[in-house]
């Protein structure tokens, strides 16, 4: 999955960008991999791997590898720097990607080469029957299973029709049925192919079912609820940030219909636009907030206007300017700072409550993730009101709330398909959201321990539900598994004796409370 | 590299092919023949005779000569299709040691593979006399209905034979692999293949890039051309007797004959419409008088009292496309494999139900042969880009409690495969649970065939329905069954590698199911009541072992007392309703009670004083 990341020293209003190209751009922060830009922006995965394979081109972004740097851009993002940059006549080569563009990203492609490894290394040693493009094939798809959705495992849109599905399947089952390997020694890789195999089939056989493709599209949807509210959740006041960009989209719209027709020349190197479109009401907060560009008349007129469609504050308007003392341009120049400040103050002030009536339009109709990301950027607008702050606080619990509700709701039916790693992600998802939660700290533990992936994990987040609610057996009990797991008898020996000290009526408990004694006893001698 | 010949044994004619210069190739036997009648014979002096000269002689060595063996094989003694063979074969059928079935020819027994190996091992030297090479390896073919003891008795019949049997493909796909090899075509065909002893349909996708798909196969084993026979004989026997009130039946000498001339009539009435059955002194009377038996039989007669028979077969046809959820006018070829579908009666009906024309393209008798061929050189050679998936066409599961059947993989389902379900334990402290692998379409397990058994022991003593146990079924790319469960709390796991059952006898298994009883497993039910009920019978208990503490504590004040009051009546109606099995007031109960439980233990929790 590319993570791609904005190229520094880069001006991208020279670009020559198609809409879909410019948004998606503005929505790229280093942080964000492919799919979450997909399900961010509504763009089919195709679309965003053209656009991304063509913004590489042009030199707008680099696919960086790998999991996002730890400090992604927010407020310092490269793009309002470069945008006063001189232009740039010619792009930088582009990356080797020799993919068309229009192809969809398909999971059974070879990973990008800068695509995170998810596998040891150590596992292409082993010595079987099989050539060693093939191996990295099989061990990366395999590692990549659980998080592919069928569409990507058949490298199908999400609206392919059943003829699609049928060739997709015709085109990658015969790769990874065991028969291509006949009698060969396969090693530890011959479980890996069948896992692949079953996984394809298992995907063609729920696409190509009318009930059972819904049912499955159902349970993508909200994951992808969950992901968009995540997303939103996390935004920060970048709206400034963006506008440039923004405007960048907005200029090719109007001059080019086809995008495509750049792809092959070298880009022109365009001027940038003359004015910024000041009247696009996203790129409309930047000159008040900025100084400069606008007269203080205008600032004022526009202070106005805003105050009166604000709140309702009983705002007494402010006196019309008075004319300058010719006497005195000290004391002018004094006026026009105050007044100056001033306008910067009030257009501060009417961002904060166009916000905080975001906000509160968001809680009315239960968005809880937007009004979260209005609150937030309220908040960091006044960080000295404490009403502000506390409201901010509380729809950031409301939306963590509800997003973990949509990821208890994933997690559930994963765990009803026995997908138990998938379930133990969005369980983790929930305890993000609830950290406080017990119960989802348990059921992380309880379902990693069935995928009997990471027993650490699961030892670590069942020590926390038993932690946050240490008089409940119950936990006692998972957290014992998962010791068990670990080998550690002795630790979940301790942990069955104090769920038995909680509950100690509780025959199930004393039962195996006795049934781990003895093993121990046998393990010890 | 070895070459791969691939034989379809089949119930009266077995054929061999091998794919040379690309190109799959029929095999003639020595007589020059391409087929080899599937029969084995001892004569007086002990000489095992097989193919055409065992045909040869069979009148005048009815009790020696062995036909359809592929009737038998895999199956248990016991079974309805034995008792019916024992019936009508002129052969001596008795019971083997395991409750397998044993044929006695003259003063030795023989097992069904090693007669089938005798078959086998006979097409193995026709194709090492035709290639001037030694042969080791062969893809065999078997009905598509099979199950795996009748596929694994036919492995065994290739391993006796000396032959590494590296694959066993069903019948009417490998017809299929032949009908669509080297042809880059994309479609949705269906094989109806009648042949001597079964009946297959099969529906496949032929994809692009050589991939054929099987979408839905059924069929029946024990219906083909010999019940066509049958019928004849029927209708000549019966005639015989109401003439000359002798029962020809008697003698298997004359038995012999019949069968022979029926199959002869059959044959002679796919291409003219009538034909006489003229067999002279077939009998002596008993006055000594020599009888003959002379008939003539119509195609208009014969279809008359075969017509059952073919309706079974369209049957079978609907109910694969509509488990293949395809309607007639998908299929857009129809393939006929068989040597029955020569009958016009056949032809006619399958042209009625399809309501096309079937493909003439290729022959019914060699076809399957050439798609073993085919298939076994896919196999070894990597430059051939064929893949064949396939599917199982018998559904798999285990016995639960009650002797019912659950089902874990599916008809239909593509192999490889795996599957798992959570079964819960059926008694109180119960400490083991016997896991009895079953295959077959019935509810009641014992309808279906066993394939094998192991019992998973250790598990924790708890009350029944609380120790979780999960069953995995896996199928590899070779087509065997592999089954474990686990005891999910303890992680205990027992597993088994499901291979021929040599053959149990119906009271072993009977026995076996009895003793069994106490260890079968509950399947969990998932439906939505037994979810509430499981979690409002755990409420009902947590409040009920609460109640004391609880009344304690509260009962001092007018509120609590009415508090526990109100508690009580919800816990006797959730009760209520659980007896009734009423999900409606279930769900409206669930909530009370997981207040009341929440109330509680908040109450319980509180520190006291």
């Amino acid at each position: 999955m590319r993570v791609p990341r904005p190229k520094s020293g880069c001006d991208v209003k020279s670009l020559p960008l198609s809409p879909v190209e410019g948004f998606l751009l503005s929505r790229i922060d280093a942080a964000t991999n492919e799919r979450d830009l997909a399900t961010m922006t509504g763009l089919s995965p195709a679309v965003v791997a053209a656009a991304l394979d063509r913004l590489a081109q042009l030199g707008a972004i680099e696919p960086a590898a790998g999991a996002a740097p730890v400090s992604a851009p927010l407020s310092v993002s490269p793009r309002v720097a470069v945008s006063v940059k001189p232009p740039r006549a010619e792009p930088p080569p582009a990356p080797a990607r020799s993919e068309p563009p229009t192809s969809a990203r398909a999971a059974v492609e070879p990973a990008p080469r800068s695509a995170p490894v998810l596998y040891d290394a150590a596992e292409l040693d082993e010595i079987v029957e099989i050539d060693d493009d093939k191996k990295r094939r099989i061990l990366d798809l395999f590692y990549r299973l659980d998080d592919l959705t069928y569409y990507e495992v058949l490298a199908v849109e999400r609206d392919a029709d059943k003829k699609k599905i049928k060739s997709a399947y015709y085109a990658i089952a015969p790769e990874f049925h065991p028969d291509r390997f006949f009698r060969k020694n396969l090693g530890a890789f011959k479980p890996k192919i069948e896992a692949i195999f079953n996984r394809v089939t298992i995907a063609h056989d729920i696409l190509t079912a009318k009930d059972r493709r819904a049912e499955y599209d159902a349970y993508l949807a909200q994951t992808q609820k969950n992901r968009v509210m995540a997303a939103i959740i996390e935004q920060t006041p970048r709206d400034v940030a963006r506008a440039p960009v923004e405007v960048a989209i907005a200029e090719p719209a109007s001059i080019a219909g086809a995008p495509g027709r750049y792809a092959s020349e070298p880009a022109p190197s365009l001027a940038p636009p003359s004015r910024p479109a000041s009247d696009r009401p996203a790129a409309s907060v930047r000159p008040s907030v900025e100084p400069g560009p606008i007269s203080a008349e205008a600032a004022r007129i526009r202070r106005e206007t805003l105050a009166r469609k604000l709140s309702g504050t009983m705002r007494r308007p402010t006196p019309p300017p008075v004319a300058p003392d010719p006497a005195a341009p000290q004391r002018t120049a004094d006026a026009l700072r105050v007044r100056h400040d001033q306008a910067i103050a009030d257009a501060r002030r009417a961002q904060l409550q166009r916000y905080l009536d975001e906000g509160k339009a968001a809680l009315v109709e239960q968005q809880f993730a937007a009004a979260a990301s209005a609150y937030r950027i309220a908040a960091s607008l006044a960080p000295d009101d404490a009403e502000v702050q506390a409201r901010f606080v509380e729809a950031m619990r409301l939306a963590d709330a509800s997003l973990a509700d949509g990821y208890l709701k994933q997690a559930q039916y994963e765990e009803s398909q026995g997908r138990w790693g998938e379930a133990a992600l969005s369980y983790s998802k929930v305890c993000n959201g609830l950290p406080g939660n017990a119960a989802a700290h348990d059921r992380v533990a309880f379902t990693t321990l069935k995928s009997s992936a990471n027993i650490r994990r699961a030892v670590e987040f069942a020590r926390r539900a038993v932690e946050l609610e240490p008089k409940t057996p119950q936990f006692h009990l998972t957290l014992a598994s998962a010791y068990q797991a670990a080998g550690l008898e002795k630790s979940a020996l301790g942990e069955i004796e104090r769920a038995l000290e909680l509950a100690p009526g509780d025959q199930k408990i004393k039962d195996l409370a006795q049934q781990v004694r003895v093993q121990a006893q046998k393990s010890a001698n | 590299m070895e070459r791969v010949i691939g034989i379809d044994l089949g119930t009266t004619n077995s054929c061999v092919a091998i794919v040379e210069d690309g190109v799959p190739t029929v095999i003639p036997n020595r007589g020059g023949y391409k087929t080899t009648p599937s029969m084995v014979a001892i004569t007086e002096a002990g000489k095992r005779l097989v193919g055409h000269i065992a045909k040869r002689q069979a009148i005048t060595n009815a009790e020696n000569t062995v036909y359809a063996a592929k009737r038998l094989i895999g199956r248990k003694w016991s079974s309805p299709q034995v008792k019916n063979a024992i019936l009508t074969a002129s052969y001596k059928i008795v019971e083997g040691p395991h409750g397998d079935v044993r044929i006695q020819l003259r003063d030795k027994t023989y097992s069904v593979p090693e007669i089938s190996a005798m078959v086998l091992q006979e097409m193995k030297l026709f194709a090492e006399d035709y290639l001037s090479e030694p042969i080791t390896k062969a893809v065999i073919t078997v009905p598509a209905y099979f199950n795996d003891n009748q596929r694994q008795a036919t492995k065994d019949a290739g391993q006796i034979a000396g032959l590494d049997v590296i694959r066993i493909v069903n019948e009417p796909t490998a017809a299929a692999l032949a009908y669509g090899f080297g042809k880059n075509v994309e479609k949705t065909i269906a094989v109806f293949d009648l042949g001597g002893g079964t009946f297959d349909i099969s529906v496949l996708e032929i994809g692009s890039g050589g991939v054929f798909k099987v979408i839905a196969t059924a069929g029946d084993t024990f219906l083909g051309g010999e019940d066509f026979d049958a019928r004849i004989i029927d209708w000549l026997v019966q005639g015989f007797r109401e003439q000359h009130n002798v029962d020809l039946r008697q003698d298997r000498m004359a038995l012999q004959r019949l069968k022979d001339a029926s199959e002869k009539a059959k044959c002679e009435l796919s291409t003219s419409l009538e034909t006489e059955i003229n067999l002279p002194f077939i009998i002596s009377s008993n006055r000594n008088e020599a009888l003959h038996l002379q008939r003539t039989l119509t195609r208009a007669e014969l279809d008359t009292l075969c017509e059952d028979l073919v309706e079974r077969c369209i049957e079978i046809c609907k109910q694969t496309l509509e488990d293949a959820r395809l309607d007639r006018d998908e299929i857009e070829d129809v393939v006929l494999v068989g040597g029955m579908t020569r009958m016009a009666k056949v032809q006619d009906s399958v042209r009625d139900f399809f309501g096309r024309e079937p493909c003439k393209g290729v022959h019914p008798d060699e076809v399957v042969a050439l798609g073993a061929a085919v298939q076994g050189a896919a196999l070894v050679d990597e430059s051939k880009q064929m893949i064949l998936l396939d599917v199982t066409p018998h559904p798999l599961g285990i016995m639960t409690f009650g002797s019912n059947f659950e089902e874990l993989i599916p008809q239909n389902t593509t192999v490889p495969t795996s599957r798992s379900k959570i079964f819960t334990t059926s008694r109180d402290n119960q400490t083991a649970v016997k896991i009895l692998v079953m295959q077959g379409e019935h509810d009641k397990a014992t309808d279906n065939e066993l394939l094998g058994e192991f019992i998973l022991t250790g598990l924790r003593r708890a009350a029944k329905g609380q120790v979780e146990i999960e069953v995995t079924f896996e199928i590899n790319s070779d087509g065997i069954v592999s089954v474990s469960a686990k005891d999910l709390e303890t992680g205990q796991q027992q597993s088994i590698q499901v291979t021929a059952s040599s053959g149990l006898t119906k009271e072993e298994v009977g026995d076996m199911m009895e003793s069994a009883k106490d260890y079968l497993v509950e399947r969990r039910s998932t439906d939505e009541f037994e979810g509430i009920r499981q979690e409002a019978e755990k409420l009902i208990s947590e409040i009920e072992r609460m109640f004391p503490q609880v009344e304690q504590i509260v009962a001092s004040s007018d509120f609590g007392r009415d508090a526990i009051g109100k508690a009580r009546g919800i816990v006797e109606r959730s009760r209520q309703a659980i007896v009734k099995k009423d999900a409606a007031a279930m769900k409206e109960q669930m909530e009370s009670l997981t207040r009341t439980h929440r109330m509680f233990k908040g109450v319980v929790a509180r520190p006291q004083g």
